[in-house]
């Protein structure tokens, strides 16, 4: 019985596992049509009468058929619906759908599949995160673990360098859908992560929609007409840039029939200026991040990058301007992540992960100190603390007999007080408490995070001993 | 559902300590109801770093006067009866907790539970309480309370307003008990004749920065009047019509003098500041984000005009900070206009590079975070824009 580790992507997904020397290798994709290269599998649904199909059929059709779905992992833990085959579909049902694809993939290569480990981008907010695992549910697989893309890739670099390295590298993963930055230590098979930053949307897809953008401005140029969807599509634009990685200069694909003897070209450079904006957010948040952990860059032993879009030369060119070195690149930065899954994944890893509070967790209180009663975000347990960790913390109650306490879990990326920007997790309450009781009554607060990143959380009324427990998988 | 846990009342927490240790006998106010139901006020006081602290706390005790199994619950109300009972003037609640529905004039309300004839509370058992420092009356110091205790059907109970209940329907019982305070905080008649003045100021503020782009939207316009009809609620019918008309008049001197582009809006926050208590420049402050927010657009006028009103109230910039950005997520499109960008993420163009480098990493930083917070998909999508433009500054001020 197997152990498999899936890296869901926004637009290629794979799967891996151990061999049987505890080599994590990727597992094949058999079926060509599907995926030709057989170790990425794309993140697109095409349904078809009353088939579903995932993979490569369905990414050329990406823009021209009513009937795919795709880049839907930016949307997890939304309500939006997404259409296709004229119906409805939750980001979470069709991310079942790859799962599910996913699994079988496995099976084809390894049997029956006993337990799987599925990643996550570093920030994805807690809904995305509780998505993932219904997802993940629905397609019948067995999940105890999530662990975070950039931690995975650690994992790996840390294993193909095993006894060798040891020091604070930065792992920039860059993909199709997000970006994700995590500043990790590495000690022979001990990887620590010290703290991560992510921007959810921002990654690949945005530089096809650039690419579009461009194209349509040439083409109203050229033919004083606007460009139909249709004749460039984002596929055509993604095959377009991944072109421009390698040359200077291309013609653009999918206008080639309906332009006959134009053309149009689309020079690298055009398309850096087009994604700097991005690229500056990417700098951005390296900085803050090495910032968080309390580093400067000479800190920094090595960048490893992961990701495909980490293949564009400008995004390199950034990471070593930030980091002010060469980074570490590898000849598949799409699967890092997935094998790296497969090692956490496995019975006797030959790797141990240290994880930290990804997030600020908090409740909500009144604070009346200024003598404005101001409800607030209160923080327990912060961001990047190691795990496991626990926090107990004082309250008092308001009013007279107060017979019932409200009780609310908050995370946030950043120091919030506010609590409008801050998601409350959970809800709940405490009560009914003894009657006829005064004003500031003692209610304990305690936020206990374990390893596995539950967050054990209890509101207790100390006098009657009273209490309401709850655990989050966070 | 009820009440959140609090975190300042430590003090408060104290006082009670206190008050369970010395079980004093001084100063109690008590009434014998019939049935034999007893209510007292009991004063006690704390010292704490040579200050007294004063508390007021209300008890019953007792044969419970209910002729059937009822859920009760208790009501208490405060008046003011220095100059007489004929002239009893209402008290006012500094803590929401201890506020009427509709204004901010004393009122609590408790649920006892359900209780049957016969009951009986053995010991004096805790129905209120009054903190001297949290309630204003007309004037601070030496001051007569009227307490009104009142045992109300919690499932039918009289509504409140004024302090005077709209109905005896449901009411099971009631008392009133007189006691001597000493109030510390400024009266709110003392404190009116300031407080009309730097709500007058505030409404002339919102006018300057609604008039920044040249002219008075509709949405504009209204805001400022929902803000001064919010204000005067609560007030005496005659007392509102007076504000009424001073904040209007107010409204229509600013507007023409803004009209001809004479209304100094420098000068009237500097005024505010000097007059006005914290929570009116606050107030201020959020009116005209509010303002600034309200056509769905920022003007680079308006954002300039309202970090100037920020800065001359001599507000904590991180509270400063808070409210900008509540109403910046609520814009339609934050940066409609290109030279908006600047005010809009806080940047001053003169400052070294580096600097401006800092602050927009912080203020990504910031707005990353936030956007998982965001439930609209409107407030997203603003949040998004704003990080997208974030990194257009980036760029454009990231030479080498
Ligand atoms: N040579 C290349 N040049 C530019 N972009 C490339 C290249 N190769 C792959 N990409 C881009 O990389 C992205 C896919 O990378 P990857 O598989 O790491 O992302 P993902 O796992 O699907 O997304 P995410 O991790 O963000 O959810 C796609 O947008 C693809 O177009
Ligand atoms: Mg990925």
């Amino acid at each position: 019985m197997s152990h498999i580790g899936i890296d869901l992507g926004t637009t290629y997904s794979a799967v891996a596992t151990l061999d049987e020397s505890g080599r994590p290798v990727i597992l094949k994709n058999k079926n060509e049509q599907e995926s030709p290269k057989g170790n990425l599998t794309a993140s697109a649904v095409l349904f078809k009468s009353d088939q579903v199909i995932v993979g490569e059929q369905a990414r050329k059709r990406i823009g021209l058929s009513a009937n795919v779905a795709a880049r839907f992992k930016r949307l997890m833990g939304t309500s939006k619906g997404i259409e296709a085959d004229g119906r409805s579909h939750t980001p979470t049902e069709l991310s079942a759908l790859v799962l599910k694809r996913m699994k079988k993939i496995a099976e084809d290569n390894l049997g029956q599949i006993e337990k799987a480990v599925v990643t996550i981008p570093a920030n994805f907010s807690n809904e995305a995160r509780v998505a993932t695992m219904k997802a993940a549910s629905m397609a019948g697989l067995n999940i105890e673990q999530i662990i975070n893309e950039p931690t995975a890739a650690a994992l790996h670099y840390a294993y193909q360098h095993k006894g060798e390295v040891s020091g604070t590298y930065a792992v920039y993963d860059l993909g199709g859908g997000t970006f994700d930055i995590s500043v990790i230590s590495i000690n022979g098979g001990q990887v620590d992560v010290i703290t991560s930053n992510g921007i959810p949307k921002l990654g690949g897809v945005d530089f096809d929609s650039a690419l579009i953008e461009l194209i349509a401005a040439k083409y109203k140029e050229e033919t004083g007409e606007n460009l139909d969807q249709e004749l460039y599509t984002l596929t055509d634009a993604e095959e377009d840039k991944i072109k421009l990685s390698a040359k200077k200069r291309v013609i653009a694909g999918g206008l080639r029939e309906d332009l006959e003897d134009e053309t149009i070209f689309i020079e690298r450079s055009e398309v850096e200026e087009a994604i700097s904006g991005f690229i500056a957010q990417t700098e951005m948040t390296c900085e803050t991040t090495i910032g968080e952990a309390g580093l400067n860059v000479e800190d920094i032993k090595g960048v490893i990058l992961v990701g495909g879009s980490t293949r564009i030369p400008i995004v390199r060119e950034s990471v070593k301007r930030v980091f002010k070195q060469e980074p570490i690149t590898t000849e598949n930065p799409d699967e890092a992540v997935a094998l790296g899954a497969a090692l956490y994944a496995a019975v006797d890893s030959p790797v141990s992960l240290g994880e930290v509070a990804n997030h600020y967790f908090g409740t909500l209180v009144v604070d009346d100190r200024q003598g404005v009663e101001k409800l607030t975000n209160d923080i327990l347990i912060e961001k990047n603390k190691k795990l496991p960790c626990r926090v107990t913390r004082s309250y008092f109650t308001a009013s007279y007999g107060q017979r019932y306490v409200e009780c609310e879990v908050t995370q946030s990326s950043n120091l919030e007080t506010d609590p409008q920007w801050v998601n409350i997790i959970w809800k709940g309450e405490l009560g009914p408490l003894p009657s006829g009781r005064p004003v500031g009554q003692e209610i304990e607060v305690t936020f206990r995070y374990d390893k596995n990143q539950i967050m054990h959380c209890s509101f207790k009324d100390v006098t009657s001993g009273k209490q309401t427990d709850v655990d989050i998988d966070t | 559902m009820e009440v959140i846990i609090i975190i300042g009342v430590i003090a408060i927490i104290g006082i009670y300590a206190l008050v369970k240790a010395q079980e004093g006998t001084e100063n109690i106010s008590s009434l014998s109801g019939s049935y034999g139901f007893d209510v007292r006020i009991r004063k006690t006081t704390e010292r704490k770093d040579g200050t007294t602290d004063e508390f007021l706390a209300i008890e019953a005790k007792g044969l419970l006067p209910v002729k059937r199994s009822i859920d009760l619950a208790c009501l208490i109300t405060v008046f003011d009866i220095t100059d007489g009972r004929e002239n009893k003037m209402p008290i006012i609640s500094l803590l929401e907790f201890f506020q009427e529905e509709s204004s901010k004039i004393f009122s609590f309300y408790q649920e006892v539970g359900v209780v049957s004839p016969g009951e009986k509370l053995m010991d004096w058992a805790p129905a209120g309480a009054i903190i001297p420092e949290m309630i204003q009356a007309p004037y601070s110091g030496r001051r007569k309370l009227q307490v009104n205790i009142h045992l109300v059907d919690a499932d039918n109970p009289p509504e409140v307003e004024f302090g005077v209940l709209d109905s005896r329907e449901g009411v099971e019982w009631s008392g009133a008990l007189n006691h001597e305070i000493f109030l510390p905080i400024k009266g709110y008649k003392e404190a009116a004749a300031n407080r009309d003045e730097a709500q007058a100021l505030t409404v002339k503020l919102g006018v300057a920065v609604a008039m920044a782009d040249g002219s008075l939207h509709d949405s504009e316009g209204e805001l400022i009047k929902k803000w001064i009809q919010k204000t005067i609620r609560g007030h005496y019918p005659e007392k509102s019509q007076e504000l009424k008309k001073t904040y209007n008049d107010a409204f229509k001197e600013a507007y023409i003098l803004a009209g001809s582009g004479r209304l100094d809006y420098e000068s009237i926050a500097r005024r505010l500041n000097q007059i006005g208590e914290l929570k009116l420049k606050f107030d201020a402050y959020e009116l005209v984000n509010k303002i600034m927010a309200a056509d769905g657009v920022a003007h680079p006028d308006e954002l300039k005009s309202i970090r100037k009103i920020g800065e001359l109230l001599d507000l904590d910039p991180s509270e400063l900070e808070q409210i900008r950005s509540r109403a910046l997520v609520n814009l339609r499109d934050a940066f409609q206009h290109d030279d908006a960008l600047e005010e809009l993420l806080g940047i001053d163009p003169s400052w070294p590079k580096a600097k401006i480098k800092a602050h927009l990493a912080r203020e990504f930083q910031k707005w990353n975070g936030r956007l998982n917070s965001l439930s609209e998909e409107k407030e997203r999508e603003n949040a998004q824009n704003i990080l997208n433009r974030i990194g257009e500054a980036r760029r454009k001020y990231d030479i080498g």
